[in-house]
């Protein structure tokens, strides 16, 4: 049976993953401020919520799953509310689009682009470099369907920069 | 081409680096949440604790009473008449409730107390007094609208309180279209308090009414109370606009104020950063500060100057120092701060005359005992 955890355990795991949540909000938003929004509500649910986390379950995990539907949420409130338009290629400010090269820019233009579902798993296997089954728990879904929202995510990607995809056999 | 290196291709454009400031600012923001969420338990705790006090009398008072009953019935036999306590003369504040005459009943007339206290908890009772203020409310929004009155005299001659308005606007507001919502903020702006923070704080998130929220939010605290609403605004561009509106209005108060965040780990960098990008830098009300009694408040601007520094700001604090051989510590350490060729040859000098190189010194010391 899954045991409840101590506060104070929550408290120093927070602090711990507090870089790593930080991370991968500003891979999903792709603007400093909004994975800022994103991580300061994220807290506020764990705050709420901490008692929900089993110490069977990996805290990282637990974290992303609470930024991916804060990330939602926002993401569907926003649709209803027009607030702030982002810049439509996301994690490129101005000053850093200089910096990197055209290819990233058009990879990152598409990955914003993503149906969400696609998005967020194309980032958590790619930009976090998760196994499927992990992802699979974060977002609530199967591996299967992992697997087929990245292959799509990657035939939109390499469809958008010219690229030759050929999907590799899997045993 | 295949599967790896587009991975690789994917995995370098989702190349992203947290900056420490974000980091720490987040920590820091955990930090107070779980102060106020102490806070919050503390206060339950002694609300449970005061309630089960509270039951724990009334059942002693209860137990007594219905003892004291016992004895009565011993005492006198005869059937107890039940007589109606001398009624309490309702105040001339009293408001005149129009009850129905209620059916006979075999107990007491309630007291002119108790039909209020019922008549205010009785669904009809509030669902009267919230349509009269609704129509409060919209007499003042269509004068104002119209331009038949300014909201502030407004606001004064309305027939319900200040508190009340201000509780129906914020409700209104939430759901307003956007005409209405400059509307409700303009009476805000004449009537609110810092319960409006909130959502004004909200509706400042989206662009649209950005600037019309915040010159709310400035007009209810002033410039110089914008210290506390920027604790309060999650938004970091609200945060940063909030910032550059105290440096702008360039009073000692509210310059100090902004001092106050410099002052806060949590907030520096953010303060640094709304410094130096300030269309208004309130150089000399910062000059006189230096001069401050309070110590915090002169390092903080010490640390302000030093970090916008540019050509005029190390002029002048040349200039400063070198006229003056009381000049403040801290005018020194804004001038070890400050990057550029005139500060570099200017300390050069300093180090090469025994009567100046005492004070940089003294400066370099505190810097180092500030451990920034």
């Amino acid at each position: 049976m899954a045991l409840p955890v101590d506060r104070s355990l929550v408290d120093r795991l927070v602090v711990e993953h507090l870089p790593a949540g930080l991370h991968f909000a500003l891979r999903l938003t792709g603007n400093e401020h909004s994975a800022e929004d994103v991580m300061q509500e994220a807290l506020c649910r764990v705050l709420r919520q901490w008692r929900s986390f089993r110490s069977e379950a990996s805290f990282k995990t637990w974290l992303f799953q609470i930024v991916v539907n804060v990330d939602r949420d926002r993401r569907r409130r926003r649709t209803f509310e027009t607030l702030d338009r982002e810049p439509a290629c996301p994690l490129a400010e101005p000053a850093d689009r200089l910096a990197v090269d055209e290819m990233d820019h058009r990879v990152r233009d598409e990955i914003g682009r993503l149906p969400d579902r696609q998005r967020e798993v194309a980032i958590l296997c790619l930009g976090e470099g998760m196994r499927a089954e992990e992802v699979a728990t974060i977002l609530g879904i199967t591996e299967p369907n992992v697997h087929s929202s990245l292959h799509l995510a990657r035939k939109r990607i390499a469809k958008a920069i010219g690229f030759d995809y050929a999907p590799q056999k899997r045993s | 081409m295949n599967e790896d290196s587009l991975d690789n291709q994917i995995r370098e454009a989702l190349r992203v680096e947290a900056k420490t400031e974000q980091v720490s600012r987040l920590e820091a923001f955990w930090e107070a949440e779980l102060h106020r969420q102490r806070q919050k338990r503390t206060v339950r705790r002694s609300l449970a604790l005061a309630a089960s006090l509270l039951v724990a009398v009334s059942i002693v008072g209860w137990a007594s009473r219905h003892d004291l009953g016992g004895q009565d019935v011993v005492e006198a036999p005869q059937p107890a008449v039940q007589t109606a306590p001398p009624a309490i003369r309702p105040s001339p504040e009293t408001p005149q409730i129009d009850v129905d005459v209620p059916a006979p009943s075999i107990g007491r007339e309630p007291t002119a107390l108790e039909q209020l206290v019922f008549y205010s908890h009785s669904p009809r009772g509030v669902d009267r007094a919230n349509e009269s203020l609704a129509s409060v409310v919209d007499d003042l929004i269509e004068q104002v609208q119209t331009g038949q009155a300014d909201p502030q005299s407004a606001v004064d001659d309305a027939a319900v309180s200040t508190a009340e308005i201000e509780r129906e606007l914020l409700r209104r507001l939430v759901r307003s279209k956007d005409g209405e919502k400059l509307t409700l903020m303009k009476i805000l702006a004449a009537g609110g308090s810092m319960k409006s923070m909130p959502a004004l704080l909200r509706v400042s998130r989206s662009a649209a009414h950005r600037d019309e929220a915040l010159a709310t939010i400035e007009q209810i605290v002033g410039p110089e109370g914008l210290a506390r609403v920027v604790r309060q605004a999650s938004n970091p561009q609200v945060r940063m606009i909030l910032m550059q509106r105290m440096l702008a209005d360039g009073s000692d108060e509210s310059v100090a104020a902004f001092l106050s965040l410099v002052q806060d780990p949590a907030r520096r960098a953010e303060a640094f950063s709304a410094a130096g990008s300030a269309n208004s830098f309130p150089t000399e009300t910062l000059f006189a500060l230096l001069r401050s009694d309070d110590q915090r408040i002169r390092l903080s601007a010490a640390l302000v100057l030093g970090h916008v520094n540019g050509p005029d700001i190390t002029r002048k604090l040349v200039v400063l120092v070198s006229a003056e051989q009381s000049a403040p510590t801290e005018a020194w350490m804004a001038l070890l701060a400050c990057r550029g060729e005139l500060a570099e040859k200017f300390l050069n000098y300093a180090t090469g005359r025994p009567q100046l190189l005492g004070h940089v010194n003294q400066a370099r010391v505190q810097w180092a005992r500030m451990n920034l």
